[in-house]
């Protein structure tokens, strides 16, 4: 692109500003998407790498009966370890974080995502649970209890050593991390795109992101909150999943499958998303059925929100409750075979060239098509008692996480390789990659079907011969490695030709999206100038790409005064207010080693110390909320700010918490005839009524706080907010002296009853108390003036408040359910 | 309400109305299938399930005729057309595709109570 020598000059002060520093303190320091992008990339491969190690253990352990290759314990622990490694830090990270982070801005014209800094503290967060998890082997204590650790077996009794803990502490860290990373990718989809960029005109990756990131943050607080319980049942004594107690281990396979089953989704979306990248580019055509397209996406899901129960067909729950499972476990299928359609006949009506992308997503949807069969099977009730815990199942689940997820993934490396490296892979070799794969995956995972089908139940260390399973195995241990051999060929290609270095240019393949109209690899800045937008198709749009070097001449929408990005309105992306971006800081990492290691005072028991480095993080908090350059005057804006639209998906997503706790009580509830169990002395209600009205009354005076700041009447705003923070203290004195109180008469360990009841009380009061510490960092903010940030802050907090208190009232009716 | 406020009403509850009317049903149709086969339970659930799914049904057709009438009203609209206009248009098309599954969906959680099952395992 020639352009005139202040066009030049511009460009090169963005490269001053956006560039961070070199090296690896660079590396640790990053707020860069792209950065952090290739650090999840790197990161997952190497998980992925260990996760496939212990697949092919497994498979050398079954290619023969009575095989000795590895012992009992040993295989649960590589099982285990397999599905945890694979689902939770390899194909959800490489995905949404990866993927999602290194091309979502990319794709919508921004310069970065909404949060850069929780953006890398959610990859360090993301690492930490790893390496965490990982440690378990240097103990001999990796989790055993297979990968969705099913109740009674990964109790305490049954399995005493610190396995489960690391599970449980593990995958608590891997939801904070997934969960802000989830935060991110909504909150840039919603305020980042660039002006013109209305949600007809966004790209069907961009939406899948979102579907998938919405999932995330609305399925986690259930698997985070069944982690909860079991770890307070294990550590504490608590009886959330003993029948004897009140409490019942189906409670476990409820909350797990409530996140489980969305999580299915949350692998394949993405796929889905790369899927309607690389088709259009191939069939040199626009997606057909755009608006259905992208209407499956999010339909896709919303109901897999709904099926959970799928997954506890032989469970003994009652015929009538089934049905509403079967149903939503047909339905899903409509969404899914829409895109399939969609997919097929947009190859078919273009005129497409094969090349190896293209051929990874035929791959794709034969796999998805074959798991999709096998899976709609199991929606039929008898068919699935019938193959529960068989091979057959493992069959469909691998084709369906392997080959309709990860195969998506590889196209995508090749397709987005030339963009991320500037150099062009080896076409030939990359086919026959795929050639390779897709064979080693249909040796390896067809099979099992059969298997499956003749008795071969999952999980088994090693079977005995006679039973004409051994052929069965031999072959699918066969196509494990010739699977392997496929993955280790695409990994030499990509180094092979990264250091060939032919250089790919711009855009090698005539791709429709915004990360193709700019070189190869990407600026530190990513767009010179933020982009025009008229259609979901921009790099085919050539006026609007005339339009945007004409914009670059001119010096509009270049911003090139400091970290600077628009933000936009979330339905129509109209331009609203220029947003500063924060600059490479040190705090993501140390946050992020802080809480994995106080994680590990807690799986040690240390709670003293783990409570000491909570302190110390919050600490750190304050650091990272320092502001570098406070703007004094706040420009009015159209739409709310980045910074509510982030408090209300964490609000959101502890909402659902709250609301799985509540669906938790009212679940026991109904298990028990006498609830609450006889001995335990009814709630108090005059009391609790009292303080709930007083903490909810705050409301006002923070809501006129924040009124007020807007106004430019500080000292108004500070007495206001002194005043809340006056009641709320004193709210929440009150109700922790009630709290250790009550404890006297009914301890937690006393009934499940008791466990709910206490962890409710206590999860709301520890709200409370976070809220203070927000008021009492605006207080000492807004002290010192009002700033932009401080405003944005504020009204975060007030909305955060609002959510606390109409949460606190829920719980209220809850804690005094049994005297209504 | 002008038009165009109007428009954006029937065209958000066209894309959430039918949603919230199914996950309501649902969740809510599964608990009282629960608390009819626990212990002790009311062993007359049939009516709580009909007058869920009847009303949830009627919600969702709801949201169908909202998606109609949006679709309509910017009928002329092209796929790339810019926001409002655009984009009510392209929500509307996905939301009467989206309003029929769900309606389906409802009849199908439905079929429990209509058949009469049992509490008993299946």
């Amino acid at each position: 692109m020639a352009v005139s020598a202040p066009a030049r000059e511009r460009i090169g002060r963005l490269e001053r500003v956006w560039l961070e520093r070199p090296g690896a303190l660079g590396w640790l320091t990053t707020v860069d998407h792209k950065r952090i992008g290739l650090l999840y990339f790197w990161a997952t491969l190497f998980f992925f790498a260990a996760g496939g190690a212990e697949a092919l253990l497994m498979r050398t352990q079954l290619a023969q009966a009575n095989a000795k290759v590895v012992g009992p314990e040993t295989f649960d622990q590589l099982l285990t370890m397999h599905g945890v490694t694979m689902i939770f830090f390899f194909i959800i990270p490489i995905t949404t974080g990866a993927f999602g982070n290194y091309l979502l801005p990319l794709m919508i014209g921004a310069r970065d995502m909404a949060f850069p800094r929780l953006n890398a503290l959610s990859f360090w967060l993301f690492l930490g649970s790893g390496l965490f998890l990982y440690s378990s082997f240097l103990f001999h204590s990796a989790p055993d209890a297979g990968w969705f650790n099913y109740v009674p077996l990964s109790l305490k009794q049954y399995d005493g050593g610190l396995n489960i803990d690391f599970y449980a502490l593990g995958l608590i860290l891997n939801g904070a991390s997934s969960t802000i990373g989830a935060t991110n990718i909504i909150v840039t989809t919603f305020k980042l795109r660039a002006p013109g960029m209305s949600w007809n005109r966004m790209p069907l990756f961009c939406f899948a992101m979102l579907a998938a990131a919405l999932s995330l943050v609305f399925a986690l607080p259930a698997l985070t909150i069944d982690l909860v319980f079991l770890e307070l049942q294990r550590k504490l004594g608590f009886h959330f999943f003993d029948v004897a107690h009140g409490g019942d281990p189906l409670l476990w396979q409820h909350l797990f499958w409530i996140f489980g089953h969305p999580e299915v989704y949350i692998i394949v979306l993405p796929a889905f998303g790369i899927a309607t990248s690389i088709i259009p580019t191939f069939a040199r055509r626009r997606m057909i059925a755009f608006p259905l397209v992208a209407m499956a996406e999010l339909l896709v899901a919303f109901l897999g929100f709904g099926v959970w129960a799928h997954h506890m067909f032989a469970t003994g729950l009652s015929s009538s409750t089934l049905v509403f499972f079967a149903a939503a476990s047909m339905m899903v299928v409509v969404p899914s075979t829409i895109q399939i359609f969609a997919w097929l006949f947009t190859v078919n009506l273009g005129t497409p060239i094969f090349r190896a992308p293209l051929l990874f997503i035929g791959g794709f949807i034969l796999f998805f098509v074959l798991g999709g069969l096998s899976g709609i099977m199991f929606a039929a009730i008898p068919f699935d008692q019938a193959t529960t815990d068989t091979y057959f199942v493992v069959a469909h689940f691998h084709f369906i996480i392997f080959g309709a997820a990860v195969f998506p993934l590889l196209g995508g490396m090749y397709y987005w390789f030339p963009k991320v490296t500037g150099r062009m892979y080896h076409e030939r070799l990359a086919q026959a990659s795929f050639f390779v794969a897709f064979a080693g995956t249909t040796l390896t995972f067809f099979p099992m079907h059969i298997v499956g089908l003749l008795g071969m139940t999952r999980r088994v260390y090693t079977y005995d011969a006679g039973l004409g399973w051994g052929i069965y195995n031999l072959l699918e241990t066969i196509g494990g490695f010739t699977l392997a051999f496929g993955l280790l060929m695409i990994v030499a290609n990509l180094v092979w030709s990264y250091r060939r270095n032919v250089p790919a240019g711009a855009d090698p393949f005539n791709g429709s999206t915004l990360e193709w109209t700019i070189p190869s690899p990407p600026p530190a800045y990513n767009f010179a100038v933020i982009p025009t937008v008229t259609s979901a198709y921009p790099n085919w749009d050539a006026a609007d790409r005339d339009h945007d070097i004409g914009k670059l001449e001119r010096g509009e929408l270049v911003l090139a005064g400091g970290h600077k990005t628009p933000a936009s309105t979330v339905n129509d992306a109209v331009f609203d207010e220029v947003v500063d971006m924060p600059a490479e800081s040190p705090w993501p990492v140390v946050l992020g080693l802080t809480i994995t290691l106080a994680l590990a005072l807690v799986l040690l028991s240390h709670y003293l110390f783990a409570a000491a480095l909570l302190g110390i993080a919050l600490l750190e908090l304050v650091g990272w909320h320092a502001e570098a350059s406070p703007h004094e005057n706040a420009e009015p804006r159209l739409a709310r700010p980045n910074g509510w639209w982030g408090m209300a998906i964490f609000v959101a997503a502890e909402a659902t918490l709250f609301g799985t706790v509540v669906g938790t009580y009212v679940y026991l509830s109904l298990q028990n005839p006498h609830w609450p169990p006889f001995g335990v002395a009814e709630p108090k209600v005059l009391e609790p009524l009292l303080l709930t009205l007083g903490l909810v009354l705050m409301s006002a005076p923070v809501q006129g706080a924040w009124n007020a700041a807007r106004a430019g009447r500080r000292q108004m705003a500070l007495r206001l907010l002194g005043f809340a923070f006056a009641v709320q203290t004193a709210y929440l004195a009150w109700q922790v002296h009630d709290f250790v109180d009550e404890l006297h008469t009914m301890s937690p360990t006393h009934s499940a009853y008791a466990s709910v009841y206490y962890t409710l009380l206590g999860a709301d009061h520890l709200h409370v108390l976070v809220g203070l510490l927000l008021d009492v960092w605006l207080l000492a903010q807004l002290a010192r003036g009002l700033t932009s940030y401080r405003l944005v802050g504020l009204r975060a907090t007030t909305f955060y408040w609002h959510a606390v208190n109409a949460i606190t009232a829920v719980v209220f009716f809850v804690q005094i359910a049994p005297r209504l | 309400m002008t038009s165009r406020m109007r428009l954006e009403v029937l065209q958000w509850y066209a894309l959430l109305g039918g949603a919230v009317a199914w996950a309501a049903q649902h969740v809510f149709g599964y608990f009282v299938s629960t608390q009819g086969c626990s212990a002790g339970g009311s062993s007359n659930t049939e009516l709580w399930q009909i007058v869920l799914a009847v009303a949830a049904g009627v919600a969702v057709c709801a949201a169908e005729a909202a998606a109609l009438v949006v679709y309509r009203a910017t009928g002329g609209t092209g796929k790339d057309a810019p926001g409002p206009a655009g984009r009510l248009h392209f929500f509307a098309q996905a939301a009467l595709v989206a309003n029929i599954l769900f309606l389906v969906v409802i009849v199908l959680d439905s079929s429990a109570t209509i058949a009469s099952l049992p509490c008993g395992a299946a």
